[in-house]
């Protein structure tokens, strides 16, 4: 498997078609008033894209659009309902069935809130032999502690001894998700899911835990998927972007093309509602009609034509596809 | 350190201090019974349905047996009968709770069925007839009694289980690969006991009420001495010889409410602990 | 004329042995028609210093002193019943999320008319809804929302219906405690320009809390910066937010990342964390993280100084010279 992967051919993530589908228990009540039973909700609706060793995605869409259950389903907390995930050419259903261990080592997950990320009764210490020994990383104890605290100063929470008798309450948040971060790089993993993984911390901290994100991924080779909702830190961090809107890719390219140049008109209206802290900056924000719409009862037609500004009549009837405009630029629109 | 935290929380909380104080003189009473007990329980004298006085402090029953010897002696059956079938339940309730709860699906489904049988069916009955089936040691009287009364026990581990696999520690730790079982052992059941714990004690009280039922409708162990029975034997002399059924209902209700207040005080005491665990860092 | 100003507001929260003050000594003025951004981390105390203005801190276990005056009146030491009147109807908050707190089982319009009667008890049924459908095409919502439940509205609409109940009795003063933060970006930008619109309509003064230092920039006159209970700057949002003087003001701005078009700025944190509000250090609050800080920062205290009209900051090293 390492040799495909120093070949550079294969790409280390592939999401083939993925789609992920609930079936509602209560009654939905839709926009205009009419109520369906059983509603199916088109969480993830056919979402595909590559991603090469190293390279870090960024994902971004508003609430409700998917983002986080794609991320869930990359890293096999849930299972799709179609389509496939290739890891290293493997497929991710094969692998977690063969070894189950072995792929969660291949794919990890940093989640949004980290005060509630490990488990309240047991101290760091714990936390991380646990996790060595589970993996079989570290022949003894004293040898695991001697990793974890050599791990714990090269990310600056020094001293690290002081650390291990802790218990995760007693922790800032900053502290903790850098612990997480850590956990999860300690496994070598091949890709990481990093779902909203600042939303929750004090905003002069935020840079630290983007920036160790960012350099321990590169150091290790690792692939990075960053789900956000803001999209100044996804370009930030991101080689290229996905912007999702119900369920689908709208627009996926470079992180500075998609942010400089945005061509489908959701894109746009996202970044032109980008907040700015210069009082001075003049932006109009595109205004979108009516409300983020929930992913029941989908539209026949493109999902976002009945808020778009530039939506023709045809929008409304078929479908879009997700075109392909070279140079790795994906759009989901007829007008481009 | 640990034991200072517990002994300052049990002081701060008045149910608990007033529980675990009649707990204390229960065990010693069970305990110490050879020592403090005046005469031998199982020894018929001829002084019969004695009132209480100063040699027979209690009195003595239809058989010429003293009361308090009795009822001293059968404090060590309640409690064995109440903790015993207590913790059947409770094990039963947490695992079958925690497995419905956490693994949801099927799994949950056939368990919730089990558990609304459970509850529909007139338990005191089904004891009557096992017993009446199997016979009335004291040990079929616990394993029975601890077999019918985990459902309350797995409803609230169900719904602990439920809340608990929705919180992030717990994705974190499917995804770092800990499996299912590891997880439902290793985080859910630790972080979801401590209603169960509060009602397993109430549930000694429960089971000590259930034997005592059963000893006072005759189907209770012969060979031990238990409250009930004292009550059974006492109850055709209800009128001539009172102390008899008064001074073992007292003894069973004062178990009863030590174990109620220790159960109450401990639901108090872990519950809000248990919502705020996780969320101290933000407040 | 200022309609809200607090003079030395200070709160103590004792625990045990642990007395942790959360405000120290607060002045800030509030100018009708004006609006001010409070921005600060969590810690700050910024949500403390609203429940101290509307009075719903704890008795016993808080200790307050100050004064804070809303329109004359002294708010800290007004009579509960007085206070109540004032709560609707010379002031009124929005939290993040309002709307948890109405009862899922009656319609939206129904909770809002039971409100306007509490204290309106003259007004008929039907006037009360007029009133209701009248508030709603403010915030612009369809007159349908009346009929709707809690649950069936997106978060924007939630919000907006919050909007609208604080509206109710013509408050002149608006506080939003982190109103929009839940919201996605699209619904919140096109949210507080209702807001803006709608407070130069109805002449209202507004007075918004939030740790997003973009809000402010771009609804904001005047902005406020907390940081563990103090004061650090203030100003006109175009001077402290261009030109920060204090440095964790400048601190915090480095490290919002810029949608700029051209330049990847290397992101930068500020290293540290909050003191411990029970035991603070004996010089200025934010000398442990501050990056310049010198000798006389672990001394003493900087003062409130003022650095040009309405422009004032509290650090020793600020405009290049040492203040004492």
């Amino acid at each position: 498997m390492s040799e495909e992967k120093s070949k550079g051919k294969v790409p280390v993530l592939e999401v083939i078609d993925i789609k992920r589908h609930y079936t509602q228990r209560k009654k939905h009540l839709t926009a205009d008033g009419r109520v369906l039973k059983h509603a199916k909700i088109h969480s993830v609706d056919g979402v595909s894209f590559t991603l090469n060793a190293g390279e870090v995605l960024g994902v971004i869409g508003e609430s409700g659009c998917g983002k986080s259950t794609l991320g869930r389903l990359l890293v096999r907390l849930e299972a799709p309902t179609s389509g496939s995930i290739l890891i290293a050419g493997h497929s991710a259903e094969d692998l977690i069935r063969k070894d189950r261990l072995n792929f969660r080592r291949t794919t990890q997950m940093i989640f949004q809130n980290p005060f509630d990320t490990f488990d309240p009764r047991f101290s760091i210490e714990k936390i991380f032999i646990d996790t060595l020994k589970l993996h079989k990383i570290g022949e003894n104890n004293s040898e695991r502690r001697k990793i974890v605290i050599e791990k714990l100063e090269s990310v600056g929470l020094i001293p690290a001894e002081s650390f291990l008798d802790r218990f995760p309450h007693e922790l800032s948040g900053g502290q903790l998700q850098r612990i997480s971060i850590l956990r999860s790089m300690m496994l070598e993993p091949s890709v990481v899911v990093a779902d909203e993984p600042v939303s929750m911390l004090d905003v002069s901290i935020r840079a630290d835990i983007i920036n160790m994100l960012y350099n321990t991924a590169k150091e290790h080779n690792t692939s990075l998927v960053f789900i956000s909702h803001d999209i100044s830190t996804t370009r930030y961090i991101s080689d290229r972007i996905a912007v999702m809107y119900l369920g689908r890719i709208v627009e996926m390219g470079a992180a500075d093309e998609v942010a400089t140049n945005p061509q489908h008109p959701y894109t746009k209206a996202l970044i032109s509602n980008c907040a700015s802290i210069d009082p001075r900056s003049k932006h109009n924000p595109v205004k979108l009609p009516g409300e983020p719409p929930t992913p029941v009862d989908m539209p026949a037609g493109c999902a976002f034509a009945p808020r778009c500004p530039m939506a023709a009549p045809e929008c409304c009837k078929t479908g879009q596809e997700l075109r392909d405009f070279g140079a790795g630029r994906f759009i989901r629109c007829m007008k481009v | 350190m640990r034991l200072n935290k517990t002994l300052k929380i049990i002081k701060e909380n008045t149910q608990l201090k007033v529980g675990c104080m009649m707990l204390v003189i229960l065990f010693l009473a069970a305990l110490l019974a050879p020592v403090i007990a005046p005469h031998n329980p199982n020894i018929l004298s001829d002084d019969m349905v004695v009132a209480p006085n100063m040699k027979y402090w209690l009195g003595t029953d239809g058989l010429g047996r003293d009361i308090l010897s009795m009822i001293l002696y059968g404090a060590r059956t309640s409690l064995v009968v109440g903790f015993t079938a207590a913790m059947i339940a409770g094990i039963i309730g947490t695992l079958l709770g925690g497995f419905a709860g956490y693994f949801g699906g099927r799994i949950d489904g056939v368990i919730g069925e089990m558990i609304n049988i459970f509850m529909m069916m007139p338990t005191f009955f089904l004891i009557l007839i096992v017993v009446a089936l199997f016979g009335s040691g004291l040990f079929n009287v616990m394993v029975v009694i601890g077999l019918t009364t985990w459902v309350g026990n797995a409803k609230l581990m169900r719904a602990q289980a439920m809340s608990l696999r929705q919180r992030t520690f717990i994705k974190s730790a499917e995804s770092i690969g800990e499996s299912r079982m590891a997880i439902l052992f290793k985080h859910i059941i630790p972080n979801g006991i401590f209603p169960i714990i509060a009602n397993t004690t109430m549930g000694v009280a429960g089971a000590i009420l259930t034997e005592s039922s059963l000893a006072f409708l005759g189907l209770g162990d012969p060979n031990v001495i238990s409250w009930g029975q004292i009550i059974q034997n006492g109850k055709s002399y209800l009128v001539d010889g009172w102390w008899m059924c008064v001074f073992a209902g007292l003894a069973i209700i004062f178990t009863v409410i030590t174990f109620y207040l220790i159960g109450d005080g401990l639901n108090r005491v872990l519950s809000p602990k248990l919502r705020n665990l996780g969320k101290e860092v933000r407040g | 004329m200022a309609l809200l100003s607090i003079r030395d507001l200070s709160v103590t929260y004792h625990s045990g042995t642990r007395h942790v003050k959360a405000l120290n000594s607060l002045n800030l003025d509030i100018n009708e028609g004006e609006s001010l951004g409070i921005v600060g981390e969590s810690g700050s105390g910024k949500t403390t210093l609203i429940m101290a203005i509307l009075r719903l801190l704890p008795k016993g276990s808080v200790e307050i002193s100050g004064e804070a005056f809303l329109n004359g009146k002294e708010l800290i030491s007004l009579k509960q019943e007085e206070l109540l009147k004032m709560r609707w109807e010379e002031m009124a908050l929005v939290f993040q999320k309002s709307m948890n707190a109405l009862s899922p089982v009656h319609k939206i319009g129904v909770l809002m008319s039971d409100i306007y009667r509490i204290h309106k008890p003259e007004v008929s049924k039907r006037d009360a809804r007029r009133r209701i459908e009248e508030l709603l095409e403010l915030v612009n919502l369809p007159s349908r929302v009346y009929d709707l439940y809690p649950h069936e509205l997106s978060g924007g609409m939630m919000q907006r219906v919050s909007i609208a109940l604080s509206l109710m009795f013509n408050p002149k003063l608006l506080i939003l405690d982190e109103a929009t933060t839940a919201l996605d970006v699209v619904t919140q930008t096109q949210i507080l320009e209702e807001i803006v619109a709608l407070e130069k309509k109805l002449g209202i003064t507004r007075m918004m809390i939030t740790h997003d230092m973009s809000v402010v920039a771009s609804t904001c006159k005047n902005v406020a910066v907390l940081y563990a209970g103090c004061l650090l700057e203030t100003g006109l949002t175009q001077d402290v937010l261009v030109e920060p003087l204090h440095p964790y003001t400048q601190g915090l701005i480095k490290s919002f990342p810029v949608f700029d078009n051209d330049t990847h700025q290397p992101l930068q944190s500020i290293g540290g964390s909050l003191p411990d509000l029970s035991s603070p250090p004996p010089g200025c609050i934010f000398e442990p993280r501050c990056i310049k800080a010198c000798d006389m920062c672990r001394e003493s205290m900087p003062r409130l100084k003022e650095y040009g009209q309405g422009r004032f900051a509290a650090c020793h090293l600020a405009g290049g010279e040492i203040n004492v």
